[in-house]
């Protein structure tokens, strides 16, 4: 039945499989959304809603993991990427478009006196490790075990071809652990380029973790002391929890910010932004790539920026959050069952109580996905602005359903 | 724990027991020990040692020395516990004990060449369906008993971050280990647990024989149906690491 729902898919999967390693890869892999009984391929998209290659449709709470801040195919930012593209997009140079971003990017994020655009946040996370290094001449970088900075070997992401040789500078603490944190910088002494954290805990296969009180207070007064760069990976976060920035929500200046996923509702951009007292630092960093100077994206993201204030879409995607997190746990509580809905409400996770093995929340995606709401089994969830009250009504109407097959199974 | 401790306890715990499945699939097997009866007892230093004992056609492996002996080797280091094995063929020391009860190191002997046919095969002589079968089930039964011995042993990253449970792992309907993590450590055993928190289950003997031998794109795999995966993923992540380890060890 399951099988027969997501026919195409899994089709198409067999022919990907002959010539692409993995069939799909990455973070997009079905084998970690639920094989054989999720979606593999998209067909289209609008809005919240998309349609998988089999005709299924999908509201959608994964935004492809972040990007999807304003909803798929949003009418403005077409507009503007479009005309921009029949402009001018990969061209010799920069467009003008690259001055107006970096200007409004400026403006619009207190701390940032200087940017720097990419296509990926780990474009730009990798180069906020070169600016503390070349600034303080240091080599050690102080990051949280479990966090994901992306896929580059120093992330310690664990996957093949990584030598031990490259996380030689990389000292880890426990998300929130100041005193550790704290330990490290005193052991380290002199030889501590930087500080890289993401604004709270977001591990995959786990809950999330909310800063303990004083946490980003203490960072950062020991990196003033200490001459530490501090790097946030605002990569996904970003503009989704304060359109100045994730530091802006939880009151703390980073001298190093990163940002991608939200940044151009879909269009490939990352941008990295920083302190004046880093500039000639940054300045000295080599950084490209074929596509980093893309008109196109910038248009996009000049466009996603301006509606994103203009609509004031954060404090929606926040209010649509915390009426999903509470039809969840009320449906939860009815069927008798123990959950726990973590992160901010504009990023949720929800997880089973006790159930650290995943295998409630497998049925409970599946089960969701057979009736047209996808929720991952393993990774946060992503609202976007495009999400509307009846969505959400209709999504807790289907968790009860999914709630109910998972009491059947487990008890 | 030393590398060649770890390494040993690989062979007494993970390896040895591969014999018991042997005459079950092997025809060559079933003739080495046909009408043979008694007790091989394998022991080392730092308290090593394991029973083979053959009896009306079937082996039965058991770890620590409990059982009447008809021969018994002793290995004086580790080293040469572990040299025993890696050497290709499976040469055996002089017994001290049982020395009349040559027919049962000539029979292991000949069963060590048997489970070397099977664990590295000759890449230019593809296996019948029957041969795959075995060595499938050899491979499993191997990875999944050898992991927890490289878990138990504690000198790997991935030991530590392997979560509290039980992993099965199982050739569709067929032969199933599992392995169990818990605070006191790692164990593993052929055969199904109560519960799990990890299922893996292959769609047959050739898929579960590829992947074991590096030719199956595991993440391709799980997509189409070719393995089923459903529980902690982390625990398949981390297991599979110790996986690898076992190869890296015994090499």
């Amino acid at each position: 039945m399951t099988e027969e729902r997501y026919k195409k898919s899994i089709q198409l999967f067999k022919r990907a499989a002959k010539v692409v390693p993995q069939g799909i890869y990455g973070h997009f892999t079905p084998a970690f959304t639920g094989p054989m009984s999720s979606p593999y391929y998209t067909a289209k998209a609008k809005g919240c809603r998309y349609w998988d290659v089999d005709g299924n449709e999908y509201i959608d709470y994964i935004c492809a993991y972040g990007p999807m801040v304003l909803g798929h195919n949003h009418p403005e930012v077409d507009e503007a990427a479009d005309k921009q593209r029949k402009l001018a997009n990969c061209t010799n140079h920069p467009g003008e478009i690259m001055v107006e971003l970096a200007e409004h990017i400026n403006k619009l994020i207190p701390m940032a006196e200087w940017v720097v655009f990419g296509k990926n946040g780990a474009d730009m996370t990798n180069n906020s490790l070169l600016i503390a290094r070349e600034h303080t001449k240091k080599r050690k970088i102080i990051m949280a075990k479990g966090a994901y900075h992306g896929t580059a070997p120093w992330t310690g992401s664990g996957h093949g071809g990584v030598l031990p040789e490259d996380r030689e500078h990389m000292l880890e603490i426990k998300w929130g652990d100041l005193e550790g944190f704290n330990r490290l910088a005193r052991e380290h002494r002199g030889d501590v380029a930087g500080a890289i954290f993401t604004p709270y805990h977001h591990p995959t296969w786990a809950d999330q973790v909310m800063p303990p009180k004083g946490f980003w207070s203490g960072v950062r007064k020991t990196c003033t002391e200490e001459g530490i760069v501090l790097i946030l990976d605002d990569v996904r976060a970003g503009f989704r929890l304060d359109i100045k920035g994730s530091h802006e929500y939880f009151g703390f200046t980073p001298d190093i910010s990163c940002y991608c996923k939200a940044i151009a509702n879909g269009y490939p951009l990352s941008a990295m932004v920083g302190r004046e007292a880093l500039r000639i630092s940054a300045s000295n960093c080599f950084y490209t790539g074929s596509f980093w100077a893309s008109a196109e994206p910038m248009a996009a993201s000049l466009a996603t920026l301006k509606i994103l204030k203009r609509d004031n879409a954060v404090e929606k995607m926040k209010k649509m959050g915390e009426l999903l997190k509470t039809g969840l746990e009320e449906m939860a509580q009815a069927h008798d069952l123990e959950i726990s809905v973590t992160g901010p409400p504009a990023i949720p996770f929800m997880t089973f109580v006790n159930a650290d093995d995943f295998r409630k929340s497998q049925l409970f995606g599946a089960e969701s996905m057979k009736r047209g709401v996808f929720f991952h089994p393993h990774h946060n969830w992503f609202i976007s602005a495009a999400h509307e009250k009846k969505d959400i009504e209709k999504s807790i109407n289907v968790a009860d359903e999914a709630f109910k097959e998972v009491k059947r199974v487990f008890g | 724990m030393s590398k060649e401790l770890t390494t040993a306890r690989i062979f007494l715990q993970a390896v040895l027991p591969l014999f018991e499945e042997l005459p079950k699939g092997d025809e060559a097997a079933k003739k080495a020990i046909k009408g043979l009866n008694g007790v091989i007892t394998f022991r080392a230093p730092r308290g090593l040692a394991a029973q083979v004992e053959m009896k009306d056609g079937a082996i039965t492996v058991t770890q620590g020395k409990s059982k009447k002996s008809s021969i018994t080797l002793y290995l004086p280091t580790v080293k040469m516990l572990n040299n025993l094995f890696k050497n290709k063929g499976f040469a055996l020391p002089l017994p001290i004990w049982g020395i009349w009860n040559l027919k049962l190191v000539n029979a292991f002997t000949k069963l060590g060449e048997r489970l070397n046919f099977y664990m590295t095969p000759d890449p230019k002589k593809p296996m019948s369906a029957g041969e795959t079968k075995l060595a499938a089930t050899l491979l499993l039964f191997a990875a999944i008993l050898g992991a927890a011995v490289v878990g138990q042993d504690g000198g790997e990253e991935a030991a530590s971050k392997v979560p509290n449970g039980i992993a099965q792992f199982e050739i569709k309907g067929e032969p199933s280990a599992y392995i169990e993590k818990r605070q006191t450590g790692f164990r593993a055993a052929k055969g199904r647990p109560r519960d799990y928190n990890l299922f893996m289950s292959f769609r047959d003997y050739t898929t579960a024989y590829n992947m074991f031998v590096g030719k199956l794109d595991f993440m391709a795999a799980i997509p189409m149906g070719d393995i089923i995966l459903s529980g902690s993923l982390p625990m398949a992540e981390q297991i599979s690491q110790l996986m690898l380890k076992v190869g890296e060890y015994t090499q």
